[in-house]
């Protein structure tokens, strides 16, 4: 499964989105759920998820769900590759 | 961690412009700022040398008028956890306002705690963040969170320990460094007792606590015996006490881990006035504390008397460089309005 894949069901789960707000319209501050409460649940929520540690300026950093992808991919999580 | 970085006179070179152009800001933002300021002396034309020179306003103030400068609509109110309502600050924040509050609390923890976020032990109901999030009780356990992972309320909703959850805790993260954080009375009163109860080691631990001390100091229990008891009883030698105030969101000036005193933040000073003259208090004399911090944006709490009686116990000579202050208590006519006061009578009573 692709990283953007999981990492929506991480924000699908944890902001209790329903799926029809597109990837790119997801905001810290803006979309519903994504407040100052909501980014700490999300952060954890990452690290549970893609098992990487998140230090508290990195977590400063994510306020769109692209910023997410980026750490994450800078962090070394990659798009797992289906088994044959 | 080298907490406080800058000698006091360094601070204040950095500060004073700082706050003369946050002054200018909050005097065009709030009328009601603007004309209190012209009224006391302190024209446009004016120009200052030193912080102490400053306008300050009562806290009180904020309790009594709602002075806001901004005109976005704000997000949230944040209240002073007072139980009647009648003797609370609400402070309005804007998005912005609220969101520099969160960058510069975070800033100063990760000074003195650093970069990585450690397992975090919570001495409270979780509903103190789901339900209490307008007061500066929910916003403060909220604002650590940032710097926690894997949170953990150590009490339940009736605020009595969660045994099983503070073991589990304790056990899972055994030999490595995790944060403890609750209000000081909270920390005292149950988690303190339950930790000397079962022997636990705390050694790998950092304690964060805030809150008055009225409940306690009523018990005998002063800041030596706070951190004697766990030092002795537990191995916990990283304690460190907090101080500030909804009317200065974000702002905390914090106790060194020997306990030397409290110091301030890179974008925050103290001035211990003599409430006689006004003037700054000397060294090892009981005044009234001013607070001053660059973070306000939304209402003009820049500078603040508060009403809280201090004494500075010294000047670059301590654990860190800067200036280094106690909090004695209340002024005698003041309402008790903060946390732990407001927790202690809610829980004792």
């Amino acid at each position: 499964m692709s990283l953007a894949i999981r990492l929506r069901n991480v924000f699908n789960t944890v902001l209790e989105l329903d799926g029809k707000t597109t990837d790119a319209d997801l905001r810290y501050q803006e979309t519903p759920g994504w407040d100052s409460l909501g980014a700490v649940l999300l952060i954890s929520a990452m690290e549970d998820e893609f098992h990487v540690q998140i230090g508290t300026n990195q977590a400063l950093q994510i306020d769109t769900f692209d910023a997410a992808v980026k750490l994450l991919r800078g962090l070394g999580v990659q798009d797992q590759t289906p088994c044959p | 961690m080298n907490f406080a970085r800058r000698t006091a006179q360094a601070s204040s070179d950095l500060l004073l412009p700082q706050l003369t152009a946050l002054m200018a800001y909050h005097r065009q933002a709030c009328p009601a700022y603007a004309r209190v300021l012209e009224a006391t002396g302190h024209p446009r034309t004016r120009r200052y040398q030193q912080l102490a020179e400053l306008p300050w306003l009562p806290v009180r103030l904020f309790k009594e008028h709602a002075l806001v400068s901004t005109a976005a609509d704000p997000v949230t109110t944040l209240t002073s956890s007072g139980t009647t309502g009648a003797g609370a600050s609400r402070i309005a924040l804007d998005r912005e306002a609220a969101e520099r509050q969160r960058h510069m609390l975070i800033a100063t923890l990760v000074n003195l705690v650093g970069p990585q976020r450690l397992p975090l032990l919570i001495i409270d109901a979780p509903s103190a963040v789901r339900q209490q999030r307008a007061t500066i009780r929910g916003a403060t356990v909220l604002g650590v969170m940032n710097i926690g992972r894997d949170p953990v309320f150590a009490l339940d909703e009736d605020l009595e320990v969660n045994a099983v959850a503070i073991d589990h805790f304790l056990q899972r993260h055994a030999g490595s460094d995790f944060l403890i954080f609750g209000f000081t009375f909270l920390v005292w009163s149950r988690f303190y007792s339950y930790v000397r109860s079962r022997a636990a080691d705390l050694s790998h631990a950092v304690l964060l606590h805030t809150g008055g001390w009225k409940k306690l100091a009523d018990q005998a229990v002063t800041a030596e015996v706070f951190r004697g008891g766990f030092r002795e009883h537990t191995g916990l030698t990283r304690c460190h006490n907090f101080y500030g105030m909804v009317e200065q969101g974000g702002t905390i000036h914090v106790e060194s881990a020997s306990g030397d005193g409290l110091y301030c933040p890179d974008h925050a000073d103290v001035i211990i006035r003599d409430p006689l003259t006004w003037q700054e208090a000397a060294i090892g004399t009981l005044g009234v504390i001013e607070v001053l911090s660059t973070t306000p944006r939304a209402h003009p709490g820049h500078i603040l008397l508060t009403e809280d009686l201090g004494m500075l116990l010294g000047v670059d000579d301590g654990e860190w460089p800067g200036k280094r202050f106690a909090v004695a208590g209340r002024l005698p006519k003041a309402e008790p309005r903060g946390c732990s006061d407001t927790l202690a009578q809610g829980v004792v009573s």
